[in-house]
Protein backbone atom coordinates (compact mmCIF):
# COMPACT_ATOMS: atom_id res chain seq x y z
CA UNK A 1 0.00 0.00 0.00
CA UNK A 2 1.32 3.32 -1.08
CA UNK A 3 1.42 5.64 2.01
CA UNK A 4 2.97 8.69 0.18
CA UNK A 5 0.74 11.48 -0.37
CA UNK A 6 -0.58 11.89 -4.36
CA UNK A 7 2.31 13.60 -6.31
CA UNK A 8 5.32 13.35 -3.48
CA UNK A 9 5.78 9.59 -3.67
CA UNK A 10 8.76 10.47 -6.24
CA UNK A 11 10.37 13.47 -4.83
CA UNK A 12 13.84 11.30 -4.43
CA UNK A 13 13.68 10.39 -7.10
CA UNK A 14 13.33 13.62 -8.78
CA UNK A 15 16.17 15.39 -6.91
CA UNK A 16 18.21 12.36 -7.85
CA UNK A 17 17.80 12.70 -11.14
CA UNK A 18 18.13 16.21 -11.51
CA UNK A 19 21.89 15.81 -10.09
CA UNK A 20 22.38 13.10 -12.78
CA UNK A 21 24.39 14.33 -15.50
CA UNK A 22 25.05 11.78 -18.51
CA UNK A 23 28.59 12.14 -20.25
CA UNK A 24 28.29 9.36 -22.85
CA UNK A 25 31.55 8.38 -24.41
CA UNK A 26 31.40 8.56 -28.16
CA UNK A 27 33.00 5.10 -30.10
CA UNK A 28 36.13 5.59 -30.62
CA UNK A 29 36.78 7.18 -34.54
CA UNK A 30 32.69 8.48 -34.27
CA UNK A 31 33.48 11.75 -36.02
CA UNK A 32 36.16 10.21 -38.63
CA UNK A 33 33.72 7.65 -39.72
CA UNK A 34 31.16 9.97 -40.03
CA UNK A 35 32.94 12.66 -41.91
CA UNK A 36 33.45 9.80 -44.17
CA UNK A 37 30.04 8.70 -44.44
CA UNK A 38 29.80 12.46 -45.68
CA UNK A 39 32.64 12.75 -48.17
CA UNK A 40 31.37 9.36 -49.56
CA UNK A 41 27.88 10.53 -50.28
CA UNK A 42 29.26 14.17 -51.69
CA UNK A 43 31.51 11.96 -53.96
CA UNK A 44 28.72 9.85 -55.50
CA UNK A 45 27.23 11.17 -58.68
CA UNK A 46 23.99 12.63 -58.73
CA UNK A 47 21.16 10.70 -60.10
CA UNK A 48 19.55 12.97 -62.96
CA UNK A 49 16.69 11.86 -64.41
CA UNK A 50 16.26 13.34 -68.09
CA UNK A 51 13.18 15.84 -68.99
CA UNK A 52 11.93 13.95 -71.15
CA UNK A 53 11.63 10.88 -69.05
CA UNK A 54 9.94 12.99 -66.52
CA UNK A 55 7.76 14.96 -69.45
CA UNK A 56 7.17 10.99 -70.50
CA UNK A 57 6.02 9.69 -66.97
CA UNK A 58 4.03 12.75 -66.74
CA UNK A 59 2.22 12.23 -69.63
CA UNK A 60 1.89 8.45 -69.00
CA UNK A 61 0.89 9.16 -64.78
CA UNK A 62 -0.15 12.03 -64.35
CA UNK A 63 -2.19 13.64 -67.49
CA UNK A 64 -4.46 10.72 -67.83
CA UNK A 65 -6.34 11.77 -64.55
CA UNK A 66 -9.72 12.83 -65.53
CA UNK A 67 -9.79 16.25 -63.77
CA UNK A 68 -6.04 17.31 -65.66
CA UNK A 69 -7.05 16.21 -68.71
CA UNK A 70 -10.01 18.40 -68.76
CA UNK A 71 -8.16 21.03 -67.61
CA UNK A 72 -5.36 20.62 -69.63
CA UNK A 73 -7.75 21.08 -72.70
CA UNK A 74 -10.02 23.68 -71.47
CA UNK A 75 -6.19 25.58 -70.89
CA UNK A 76 -5.27 24.57 -74.64
CA UNK A 77 -8.67 25.65 -76.13
CA UNK A 78 -8.64 29.15 -74.02
CA UNK A 79 -4.73 29.90 -75.90
CA UNK A 80 -6.24 29.19 -79.05
CA UNK A 81 -9.18 31.22 -78.36
CA UNK A 82 -7.42 33.91 -77.28
CA UNK A 83 -4.64 33.91 -80.08
CA UNK A 84 -7.36 34.03 -82.54
CA UNK A 85 -9.34 36.64 -80.81
CA UNK A 86 -6.11 39.12 -80.43
CA UNK A 87 -5.60 37.97 -84.43
CA UNK A 88 -8.66 38.89 -85.47
CA UNK A 89 -8.86 42.12 -83.93
CA UNK A 90 -5.59 43.08 -85.58
CA UNK A 91 -6.89 41.94 -88.88
CA UNK A 92 -9.51 44.01 -88.24
CA UNK A 93 -8.07 47.14 -87.24
CA UNK A 94 -5.87 46.57 -90.23
CA UNK A 95 -8.73 46.48 -92.46
CA UNK A 96 -10.46 49.30 -91.24
CA UNK A 97 -7.40 51.70 -91.60
CA UNK A 98 -6.55 50.73 -94.84
CA UNK A 99 -10.54 51.34 -95.78
CA UNK A 100 -10.60 54.57 -94.22
CA UNK A 101 -7.35 55.69 -96.25
CA UNK A 102 -8.97 54.41 -98.87
CA UNK A 103 -12.21 56.41 -98.54
CA UNK A 104 -10.26 59.64 -97.66
CA UNK A 105 -7.83 59.21 -101.13
CA UNK A 106 -11.17 58.95 -103.16
CA UNK A 107 -12.26 62.01 -101.78
CA UNK A 108 -9.16 63.71 -101.37
CA UNK A 109 -6.76 62.97 -104.12
CA UNK A 110 -4.24 65.86 -102.95
CA UNK A 111 -4.53 64.57 -99.51
CA UNK A 112 -0.57 63.45 -98.57
CA UNK A 113 0.07 60.43 -96.51
CA UNK A 114 -0.01 61.26 -92.87
CA UNK B 1 0.96 7.03 -72.36
CA UNK B 2 -1.33 6.56 -75.22
CA UNK B 3 -4.07 7.71 -73.58
CA UNK B 4 -2.13 10.81 -72.92
CA UNK B 5 -0.83 11.26 -75.88
CA UNK B 6 -4.32 11.35 -76.89
CA UNK B 7 -5.57 14.01 -74.17
CA UNK B 8 -2.42 16.16 -75.21
CA UNK B 9 -3.37 15.87 -79.45
CA UNK B 10 -6.98 16.72 -78.56
CA UNK B 11 -5.97 19.94 -76.29
CA UNK B 12 -3.46 20.82 -79.83
CA UNK B 13 -6.66 20.02 -81.93
CA UNK B 14 -9.12 22.13 -80.16
CA UNK B 15 -6.68 24.63 -79.63
CA UNK B 16 -6.52 25.56 -83.15
CA UNK B 17 -10.19 25.02 -83.83
CA UNK B 18 -10.67 27.59 -81.03
CA UNK B 19 -8.26 29.81 -82.70
CA UNK B 20 -10.08 29.28 -86.16
CA UNK B 21 -13.49 29.99 -84.95
CA UNK B 22 -12.51 33.43 -83.32
CA UNK B 23 -10.56 34.48 -85.80
CA UNK B 24 -13.24 33.46 -88.81
CA UNK B 25 -15.59 35.03 -86.32
CA UNK B 26 -13.95 38.06 -85.15
CA UNK B 27 -12.87 38.89 -89.04
CA UNK B 28 -16.48 38.60 -90.34
CA UNK B 29 -16.58 42.36 -90.31
CA UNK B 30 -13.73 43.76 -92.19
CA UNK B 31 -13.96 40.55 -95.08
CA UNK B 32 -18.19 41.77 -95.73
CA UNK B 33 -16.94 44.58 -96.41
CA UNK B 34 -14.04 43.72 -98.51
CA UNK B 35 -16.72 41.70 -100.21
CA UNK B 36 -18.53 44.75 -100.97
CA UNK B 37 -17.93 46.06 -104.44
CA UNK B 38 -16.81 49.55 -102.57
CA UNK B 39 -15.33 48.65 -99.79
CA UNK B 40 -14.32 51.69 -98.47
CA UNK B 41 -18.08 53.15 -98.10
CA UNK B 42 -19.32 49.73 -96.75
CA UNK B 43 -15.94 50.76 -93.92
CA UNK B 44 -18.17 54.18 -93.89
CA UNK B 45 -21.69 52.53 -93.39
CA UNK B 46 -19.92 50.32 -90.30
CA UNK B 47 -17.56 53.24 -88.94
CA UNK B 48 -20.76 55.62 -88.84
CA UNK B 49 -23.58 53.76 -88.02
CA UNK B 50 -25.60 54.70 -90.93
CA UNK B 51 -28.82 52.51 -91.58
CA UNK B 52 -29.56 51.22 -95.10
CA UNK B 53 -31.41 54.09 -96.60
CA UNK B 54 -28.77 56.51 -95.58
CA UNK B 55 -25.86 54.35 -96.88
CA UNK B 56 -27.69 54.36 -100.29
CA UNK B 57 -27.69 58.21 -100.77
CA UNK B 58 -24.08 58.18 -99.58
CA UNK B 59 -23.50 56.08 -101.94
CA UNK B 60 -25.07 58.05 -104.30
CA UNK B 61 -23.30 61.27 -103.64
CA UNK B 62 -20.26 59.85 -103.64
CA UNK B 63 -20.55 58.31 -107.26
CA UNK B 64 -21.68 61.98 -108.35
CA UNK B 65 -18.69 63.58 -106.68
CA UNK B 66 -16.33 61.37 -108.03
CA UNK B 67 -16.21 62.11 -111.90
CA UNK B 68 -16.48 65.82 -110.34
CA UNK B 69 -13.32 65.40 -108.58
CA UNK B 70 -11.33 63.24 -111.59
CA UNK B 71 -12.21 65.80 -113.88
CA UNK B 72 -11.07 69.11 -111.24
CA UNK B 73 -7.73 66.53 -110.66
CA UNK B 74 -7.19 66.37 -114.11
CA UNK B 75 -7.62 70.34 -115.22
CA UNK B 76 -5.02 70.93 -112.09
CA UNK B 77 -2.61 68.49 -113.50
CA UNK B 78 -2.36 70.32 -116.66
CA UNK B 79 -1.79 73.55 -115.20
CA UNK B 80 0.96 72.08 -113.20
CA UNK B 81 2.48 70.35 -116.35
CA UNK B 82 1.97 74.00 -117.87
CA UNK B 83 3.17 75.38 -115.05
CA UNK B 84 6.43 73.60 -115.16
CA UNK B 85 7.16 73.87 -118.48
CA UNK B 86 7.09 77.84 -118.35
CA UNK B 87 9.55 77.74 -115.21
CA UNK B 88 12.07 75.69 -117.27
CA UNK B 89 11.63 78.22 -120.03
CA UNK B 90 12.90 81.20 -118.31
CA UNK B 91 14.74 82.22 -114.72
CA UNK B 92 12.70 85.13 -113.67
CA UNK B 93 8.80 85.34 -113.24
CA UNK B 94 6.47 86.39 -115.96
CA UNK B 95 2.97 87.03 -116.72
CA UNK B 96 2.23 84.37 -117.94
CA UNK B 97 3.70 82.00 -114.63
CA UNK B 98 1.65 84.81 -112.48
CA UNK B 99 -1.52 83.71 -114.40
CA UNK B 100 -0.36 80.02 -114.04
CA UNK B 101 0.02 80.32 -110.58
CA UNK B 102 -3.50 82.20 -109.84
CA UNK B 103 -5.19 79.59 -112.16
CA UNK B 104 -3.91 76.85 -110.31
CA UNK B 105 -4.49 78.45 -107.21
CA UNK B 106 -8.56 79.15 -107.80
CA UNK B 107 -8.36 75.70 -108.90
CA UNK B 108 -7.31 74.09 -106.06
CA UNK B 109 -9.51 76.21 -104.00
CA UNK B 110 -12.86 75.48 -106.23
CA UNK B 111 -11.73 71.99 -105.48
CA UNK B 112 -11.56 72.08 -101.41
CA UNK B 113 -14.85 73.85 -101.73
CA UNK B 114 -16.49 71.53 -103.85
CA UNK B 115 -15.13 68.70 -101.31
CA UNK B 116 -16.41 70.75 -98.93
CA UNK B 117 -19.59 71.03 -100.05
CA UNK B 118 -19.63 67.21 -100.81
CA UNK B 119 -18.01 66.48 -97.00
CA UNK B 120 -21.16 68.88 -95.78
CA UNK B 121 -24.02 66.80 -98.36
CA UNK B 122 -23.02 63.41 -96.16
CA UNK B 123 -22.98 64.85 -92.69
CA UNK B 124 -26.17 66.17 -92.92
CA UNK B 125 -27.28 62.64 -94.71
CA UNK B 126 -25.40 60.76 -91.23
CA UNK B 127 -27.73 61.11 -88.14
CA UNK B 128 -26.57 64.16 -86.37
CA UNK B 129 -24.03 63.21 -84.00
CA UNK B 130 -22.07 60.83 -86.45
CA UNK B 131 -22.18 63.80 -88.94
CA UNK B 132 -20.65 66.15 -86.63
CA UNK B 133 -18.20 63.01 -85.97
CA UNK B 134 -17.55 62.82 -89.38
CA UNK B 135 -17.42 66.20 -90.69
CA UNK B 136 -14.62 66.15 -87.43
CA UNK B 137 -12.69 63.19 -88.89
CA UNK B 138 -12.76 64.63 -92.37
CA UNK B 139 -11.63 67.73 -91.70
CA UNK B 140 -8.82 66.44 -89.89
CA UNK B 141 -7.44 63.61 -92.55
CA UNK B 142 -8.17 65.96 -95.69
CA UNK B 143 -6.16 68.85 -97.72
CA UNK B 144 -8.53 70.91 -95.69
CA UNK B 145 -6.28 70.87 -92.86
CA UNK B 146 -3.57 72.67 -93.64
CA UNK B 147 0.06 71.91 -92.24
CA UNK B 148 0.64 74.47 -89.38
CA UNK B 149 3.37 76.77 -91.01
CA UNK B 150 6.75 76.20 -88.88
CA UNK B 151 9.44 78.75 -89.46
CA UNK B 152 11.63 78.39 -86.33
CA UNK B 153 13.78 74.51 -87.25
CA UNK B 154 14.01 75.62 -91.15
CA UNK B 155 15.27 78.69 -90.55
CA UNK B 156 13.62 82.04 -91.24
CA UNK B 157 14.78 81.87 -94.64
CA UNK B 158 12.67 78.77 -95.69
CA UNK B 159 8.96 79.20 -95.73
CA UNK B 160 7.31 75.51 -95.68
CA UNK B 161 3.40 75.16 -95.65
Amino acid sequence: MNTNQPGHEDEPLRALLKEWKATPDLPPGFQDRVWRRIERAEAQPIISVPLSTVWRNWIAGVLPRPALATACVAVFLAIGATFGWAQARHETERVSSDLSARYVHSVDPYQAPR
Amino acid sequence: MRRGITILALGVVGAVLAYYCFYVLGTAKPRAWLGNQQPELAWLKHEFNLSDSQFARISQLHEGYLPQCKERCRHIEELNNKLMKAIGATTQITPGIEKLLADRARMRADCQAEMLKHFFEVSRTMPAEQGKRYLAWVQAQTCLHEQTMNHTQAGESNHHE
